[in-house]
């Protein structure tokens, strides 16, 4: 089988999965429901990093008792149409996982930078990209990963730390309000965090091993959410929850607003285009991770049709959720809101009847 | 030949060498001659011995054959063959001839063996015995003295080699302040020598190979026995075994044929004129090759930071070692993105200059008719024209190029308004970056990717580059050079004294990672 998996050591996926973590975190939140009740979204980030921690270690269990290198090898093991059902469904998560920065990011640029371009001319440069990541295989993601994570923390320092003069704290008032709204948003934070344990396990085999994947995982998780929690707590010092709710790229925003007038050449498009890079790659590491599922669970031969066709419906999805704006809206509304449940349920279900899946000795 | 143009009543008689034009000449003069086989059992006596060689040289119309019969000790007639000009004349009269003639043996010696000669007659302390005739002819190619005599079952092959050769000189491309100035030149041998004197271990084996070009040059796999990774040596031989062609005349046609992705641009092995280089990385593990006649060898496998190291970099102390890889790898960083950067500000994103830069910009570029990329692209190509006819034209010459490519083509495009200051500026200082780039190959590879990005950012502005960039970075995470990922110690991590940008310390120096080394020096 042609899955492009190849090997890769523990710094590599912590980089892939450090870099996941912060632009699925930063770019994947739906700020008008998750500023609706003040400044809580830092709580329920934090609580949805645990709990997909939580997630990953009973993953990483049940791999671990049923003797399988994999998730889409497990899956495998099982009857074929709940193989195919479960598969088509955890690379339906991962996909999403990959559509809903690349809309952010679209957004951004035909709202900020490419004001007269149309979307799907932005497009034309997204696919391709994509497209060639995402066939290059993981072995190749794995170290393009450790050459970005340097890169994008440079852009998250510089464009975090030039807003400091714009940093109030009273801005950060309501910080809590109700444990049922914290609940709630921290479910659908979920959404964010989740598809990267499923990536996690999904590419286990070319970790070296389940216990490599749990300190990368771990790492990854830990350092990628706790930038993002301070993004996040830059967002809430500089702007009052009710302006975030309806703000579209809160964090590009945040680095105009900065006043560089002086300055010979202003940086906040550069930051931009470093983040949107590690987009394009976080988006090809969840492509290829739905891809191999696939792969792996139906005995598909290549992985890399499939890759490239998953490609196609990632930026097309991103393109339609973009251009139909009333309706995107809704539909990104309810992604955000209910996405968690397609997300989570299945998995956890999964991993709690791992007793009745065949082990292979 | 008088021309037949307007000479109506008599054929063309004009040569031509294509059958297809006339159909296959009907001369027989022009009918391919038969192949000649070459033997590979040893001729019965002399005569026949004269035969098949001058058979198998084309003789009497290759002047180049020298065929001698004497007798040896005034007992046996002996024969040699010889190509003048590949064998030494003197050292044939001195050491072969001479005693051959000279001394008298004092009792008859019957059979006359090859250890016989060697040890009473011939005093030259290279030679060896043969049986096989096919080897005898390769021999003689290669500027040996064959000795046939009478009633022989074997014949005597002596090294005679004494061609014409430049001697060892300061390397051209690769010059250093503070490294050793030795360069390799055109000989093997010679250049084996540059290798052990520097690499003074038994086990150091350089490995003569057939090239695999039917000129029969020859070549040479150097490694150090123990340090090297045995799979990678495995490998090596393997895909030089395959090479398969008319004639091989330079390394670069060897490295070509070998290496793993022939498409990309980047080369995957480093080429060096430097022995000093070429011992460092076999010490390391790796593996060198020598081609006959070429003055340059072959490294492999290498990583990209191997590409941007110079031979200098270990002569000097370690905090300015590291500065200068610094200054290096922004001069790269410079030549790579400055000028896609800049169009991509001017074109597509000028609100990211301030009043001032912009005002600059756009005054310097009134009075241009080309549009900013199309300048831009056309001053990159300019520069690569004047870098090109530098390097082709001879020595003095060549300089004179560069002043008047630089200086006065660059003032005239100014003032006749084609060109503007501050592109001539950018271009100017990207190819200045381009310059601190040690490595030949991959200096020209980069020079030809900032036109690619810049075409990028004229279209897409940063989108383009970022999507370009990306993709290149991509691309390099997945090529592998003989095993090793290009972007070895920094992706994959792996342990290295001598990572992309801080020099490690020596006292600590060691096999690398990426090598795969079995073992130290």
């Amino acid at each position: 089988m042609n899955d492009r998996l190849g090997r890769f050591g523990k710094r590599e996926l912590t980089a892939v999965t450090t870099l996941c973590t912060l632009l699925l975190g930063c770019f994947s939140t739906d700020e008008a429901s998750q500023f609706q009740n003040g400044n809580m979204l830092h709580y329920a980030t934090a609580i949805a990093l645990l709990l997909s921690l939580g997630l990953l270690e009973l993953g990483l269990y049940a791999l671990k008792r049923a003797h399988a290198d994999g998730l889409g090898e497990w899956i495998a093991r099982l009857p074929k149409w709940i193989a195919a059902a479960l598969s088509l469904l955890l690379s339906g998560v991962l996909v999403l996982s990959a559509v809903l920065p690349e809309v952010r990011f679209l957004r951004a640029m035909t709202d900020f930078i490419y004001i007269d371009a149309a979307p799907v001319s932005i497009a034309v440069y997204l696919l391709p990209c994509l497209a060639v990541l995402t066939m290059l295989g993981m072995e190749t993601l794995s170290r393009t990963g450790r050459v970005l994570l340097p890169i994008t923390l440079l852009a998250a320092i510089i464009g975090l730390a030039s807003d400091v003069p714009l940093y109030r704290l009273y801005r950060l008032y309501p910080l809590f309000t109700d444990v049922e709204s914290l609940l709630r948003q921290s479910a659908g934070a979920l959404l964010r965090f989740v598809p990267i344990v499923l990536l996690l396990l999904t590419v286990a085999r070319g970790a070296q091993g389940l216990d490599f994947v749990r300190s990368a995982g771990r790492t990854g998780l830990l350092l990628g959410g706790a930038i993002t929690l301070l993004a996040e707590l830059a967002l809430g010092l500089s702007y009052h929850y009710t302006e975030l709710q309806s703000l579209t790229a809160p964090l590009y925003r945040l680095m105009v607003e900065i006043d560089t007038d002086n300055a010979a050449i202003r940086l906040d498009r550069v930051v931009l285009f470093a983040w949107t890079m590690a987009g394009q790659f976080a988006a090809a590491c969840s492509v290829y991770g739905a891809s191999l599922l696939l792969v792996q669970a139906n005995g598909i031969g290549d992985v890399r049709p499939i890759a490239l066709l998953l490609s196609a419906v990632t930026v097309t999805m991103a393109l339609v959720l973009r251009e139909a704006d009333a309706m995107g809206s809704a539909i990104l509304s309810l992604l955000h809101r209910y996405g968690w449940i397609v997300a989570t349920v299945p998995t956890l279900l999964l991993f709690l009847t791992a007793r009745r899946i065949p082990c292979e000795n | 030949m008088r021309h037949s143009l307007f000479r109506f009543d008599q054929p063309d008689s004009r040569f031509e060498l294509l059958e297809n034009e006339r159909g296959t000449p009907d001369d027989p003069a022009s009918a391919p001659p038969e192949a000649v086989h070459i033997p590979n059992t040893m001729p019965k006596n002399l005569d026949e011995a004269e035969r098949q060689l001058k058979t198998v040289f084309r003789a009497p119309q290759n002047s180049d054959l020298v065929l001698r019969k004497f007798s040896i000790g005034g007992q046996v007639g002996g024969l040699m063959a010889f190509l003048d000009g590949m064998a030494e004349g003197r050292r044939i009269d001195d050491f072969l001839l001479t005693p051959a003639l000279d001394r008298q043996l004092p009792h008859p010696i019957r059979p006359f063996s090859a250890e016989i000669l060697q040890r009473e007659v011939f005093p030259l302390c290279e030679s060896k015995t043969e049986r096989d005739f096919s080897e005898i002819v390769s021999a003689i190619t290669d500027g040996q003295t064959a000795v046939f005599w009478e009633g022989a079952e074997a014949c005597l092959l002596f090294d005679t080699r004494g061609y014409c050769m430049r001697s060892v000189g300061e390397p051209f491309n690769e010059p250093v302040v503070l490294g050793p100035h030795e360069a390799f030149t055109e000989n093997l041998r010679t250049n084996l020598t540059l290798l052990r004197r520097i690499l003074r271990v038994p086990h150091f084996v350089s490995e003569l190979l057939p090239s695999g070009g039917r000129n029969g040059t020859r070549l040479a796999l150097c490694y150090v026995e123990g340090v090297v990774n045995r799979s990678l040596l495995t490998e090596v031989k393997a895909r030089l075994k395959r090479i398969d062609t008319d004639a091989l005349l330079s390394i670069g046609a060897v490295e070509q044929r070998i290496e793993d992705c022939p498409w990309l641009p980047l080369p995957q092995t480093l080429k060096t004129e430097r022995p000093d280089r070429v011992a460092s990385a076999i010490a390391d593990g790796r593996v060198a090759l020598l081609l006959e006649g070429s003055p340059i060898a072959c490294v492999l496998p290498v990583t990209l930071g191997m590409l941007f190291a110079s031979a200098e970099d270990a002569a000097v102390r370690r905090p300015v070692g590291t500065l200068l890889r610094i200054v290096r790898g922004a001069g790269a960083l410079l030549s790579i993105w400055m000028p896609a950067y800049f169009l991509a500000l001017s074109e597509h994103h000028a609100g990211q200059l301030s009043g001032e830069v912009l005002s600059v910009v756009l005054s310097s570029h009134i009075m241009v008719f080309l549009p900013l990329p199309v300048e831009m692209i056309f001053l990159l190509l300019v520069f690569q024209l004047v870098r090109e006819a530098g390097v082709r034209v001879p020595g003095v010459v060549g300089h004179a190029i560069g002043i008047i490519g630089g200086l006065l083509l660059g003032q005239a495009a100014v003032a006749a308004h084609l060109v503007s200051t501050v592109v001539l500026i950018i271009v100017a200082l990207s190819g200045l970056g381009n310059f601190t780039i040690p490595d030949y190959s991959t200096q020209i590879c980069v020079a030809y990717y900032r036109v690619a990005l810049c075409i990028a950012a004229t279209f897409g502005g940063f989108l383009g580059i970022g999507t370009l960039s990306l993709v290149t970075i991509a691309v390099l995470c997945s090529v592998k050079s003989f095993g090793v990922p290009m972007l070895a110690p920094f992706a994959p991590a792996a342990r290295s004294v001598r990572p992309f940008l801080v020099r490690g310390r020596l006292k600590s120096r060691g096999p690398q990672d990426s090598s795969n080394a079995e073992g130290r020096l």
